[in-house]
C-alpha cells in the first residue's frame, strides 16, 4: 500500500489519464468522474507492488477499463450527451476540437483503441493485451476507427 | 496524427477535486475502524443528507418519490438554468441522463451472463472463501459462492451469491424483504440460470448491508424483462434527485400503482423503464417487451408497496 504521499503524487501523475480512458469509454462527465474515484480509490488501497510507473499505469489503466465495463453492463445505464453539458468549466470548448468529437461519435470499442494507440500511445499488441483483443482485430478496428474520423471530419467541414 | 489525438484528449479532466475526495474517503475507512467515531461519521452523514435534501426542496419538485424529488424538464436550457441555480449559480456540470437506443442496449449484459459473471467469473479484489452446489428443494439456491472483500465504504465485508430459479418467484432475505413476484412468472417465462440474489454482510457482526437481486425473464414474444431489486443500508448510497427531460424520452410519467406506490415510468424507442424507490430500497425494471400501458398494468400486479416499504 503507498503511503499518503506517494499515492498523492502517483494520483497527480495519472488521474487525468484514468479520466480520459473512462470518458472515452462511457462518453459521460459524471461516469468518468466515478470511475476515476473508485480507481483511484483502488490505487491507495491495493498492497500490490509495481516494479515502475509504467506498471501503476498499466495497472490503472486495466482497472479503469474494469470499472467501465461494469457501468455499461448496467440494463439501466443511460449516457449523458455530449452536447448536454453546456458551458462546462471543466471541458474547456476553446479547446474541444472537432477532432475530440468525431471520436467521441464513434462506437465505443474504436473510442477506446484509439484512446489507448494514439494517446497513450501503446502499440498494437500492448493495447491488445490491454483489452484482452488479439491483435488483429485491434488492428482492424484501428483502420475503421480511421477511416470514420475521416469521413465525419470532411462531412463535417462546410 | 499521433499529436492532434494527443491535443484533443488533452481538454479533459475531472469535474471535481477527485484526489480529495478520495483522501477524505480513505481517512473515513481508517476512522470507522473506532465505533464512537464510526457513529460520528454516521450522524454527519445523515445531516449533510438532510440538508441536502432541505436544499432541494427549497426548489418545488414535480414529485417526490418517497423522498426522491422527481424534475421534468422540456428543454435542456430549463433544466440547465434550473440546475445552475440550485448549484448557486457556480458553473458546475449540469447532469442530464439520456437513454441509450434499444440497439445500443442490445450489447447490453443478459441474466444469465450476470449470473455468470458473479457466480463463474474471477472476482477483482474479492477472496473465494466457499462455492458449493445446493439442492434447490432442500436450499433453495442452486449455487452459491462465498467471498470476502474490502469494501470501500464498510470494511471488511462477506459477500453470499446465491443463483436458482426460485428468486423468479419470490426474493426472500431474512430482515430485509420478503417479496414475492410469482405473479411474473404467470406472465412470461424465467431466464435459465437468470436469477442471483448478492447479500453483503460485516464480516464480524453479520449485518446485512447490501442486497442486490436480478432475475431475468423472457415474454411470450421472446423479449427481454430484467426485474431488479437493491438494498443498501448505506445513506452514503442516497440517490440525488432526479432530472428528466421530456424530449429525450418517448414518455417519462409518475405512474401510482394501486397499492399506493409512486412509480418513474419511462419509455423510449421501445424500451420501458420503471423504477420505484425509497431511501434504502430500489426496484428497477427494464424490458422491450411491454408498452407504457401494458407495463402499467403490470406494475399494478407486483406488490411494489411490499418490495420497497
Amino acid at each position: 500500500m503507498p503511503t499518503r504521499e506517494e499515492f498523492i503524487q502517483l494520483a497527480q501523475r495519472h488521474m487525468d489519464t484514468v479520466f480520459r480512458l473512462a470518458f472515452s469509454c462511457l462518453k459521460s462527465q459524471s461516469d468518468a468522474d466515478d470511475v476515476t474515484q473508485t480507481v483511484l480509490l483502488r490505487l491507495y488501497e491495493t498492497k500490490k507492488v509495481f516494479d515502475s510507473d509504467a506498471h501503476v499505469k498499466y495497472w490503472l489503466i486495466r482497472v479503469t477499463l474494469n470499472e467501465c465495463k461494469k457501468i455499461w453492463r448496467s440494463p439501466w445505464r443511460k449516457v449523458e450527451e455530449l452536447t448536454g453539458i453546456p458551458q462546462q468549466e471543466t471541458l474547456d470548448r476553446s479547446v474541444y476540437s472537432d477532432l475530440l468529437e468525431a471520436i467521441m461519435a464513434l462506437d465505443r470499442k474504436y473510442r477506446t483503441v484509439i484512446f489507448l494507440y494514439y494517446y497513450e500511445g501503446y502499440t498494437v499488441a500492448q493495447t491488445a493485451k490491454l483489452l484482452g483483443l488479439p491483435q488483429s482485430t485491434v488492428g482492424t478496428q484501428l483502420k475503421r476507427a480511421k477511416e470514420r474520423l475521416k469521413q465525419y471530419l470532411t462531412q463535417e467541414e462546410p | 496524427m499521433k499529436e492532434k489525438m494527443r491535443q484533443a484528449f488533452s481538454s479533459l479532466h475531472p469535474s471535481r477535486d477527485i484526489l480529495a475526495e478520495v483522501l477524505k474517503q480513505a481517512d473515513a475507512q481508517k476512522a470507522r475502524r473506532s465505533p464512537s467515531l464510526c457513529r460520528l461519521c454516521r450522524s454527519v452523514v445523515v445531516a449533510v443528507l438532510v440538508t441536502a435534501t432541505l436544499t432541494v426542496t427549497v426548489f418545488a419538485a414535480d414529485y417526490v418519490i418517497n423522498q426522491r424529488d422527481i424534475f421534468f424538464f422540456d428543454t435542456l436550457e430549463a433544466l440547465t438554468k434550473f440546475q445552475t441555480a440550485q448549484n448557486g449559480n457556480s458553473a458546475a456540470a449540469v447532469s442530464v441522463a439520456m437513454p441509450n437506443s434499444a440497439e445500443e442496449n442490445e450489447e447490453m449484459e443478459t441474466a444469465q451472463q450476470y449470473v455468470s459473471r458473479w457466480m463463474d467469473g474471477e472476482l477483482e479484489g474479492e477472496t473465494v472463501l466457499s462455492q458449493q452446489q445446493g439442492d434447490p428443494t432442500k436450499t433453495g439456491w442452486e449455487r452459491r459462492r462465498v467471498t470476502k472483500r474490502e469494501h470501500p465504504v464498510y470494511g471488511p465485508i462477506v459477500n453470499e451469491y446465491l443463483s436458482g430459479s426460485i428468486y423468479a418467484s419470490q426474493i426472500v432475505v431474512e430482515g430485509v424483504t420478503d417479496w414475492d413476484t410469482s405473479w411474473l412468472c404467470t406472465a412470461m417465462s424465467p431466464d435459465e440460470n437468470g436469477q442471483l440474489i448478492t447479500i453483503s454482510r460485516d464480516e464480524k457482526t453479520g449485518e446485512t448491508l447490501s442486497v442486490v437481486a436480478l432475475a431475468g425473464y423472457h415474454t411470450a414474444q421472446g423479449k427481454p424483462f430484467l426485474l431488479s431489486y437493491n438494498y443498501d443500508s448505506s445513506e452514503q448510497y442516497w440517490q440525488g434527485p432526479e432530472y428528466i427531460l421530456n424530449s429525450a424520452y418517448d414518455t417519462a410519467e409518475v405512474f401510482r400503482t394501486e397499492d399506493n406506490v409512486d412509480v418513474l415510468v419511462q419509455s423510449y424507442d421501445g424500451q420501458v423503464w420503471a423504477i420505484a424507490a425509497n431511501v434504502e430500497k430500489t426496484v428497477s425494471i427494464y424490458t422491450t417487451g411491454y408498452t407504457v400501458p401494458e407495463m402499467k398494468e403490470l406494475l399494478n400486479h407486483l406488490n411494489l408497496a411490499e418490495a420497497i416499504g
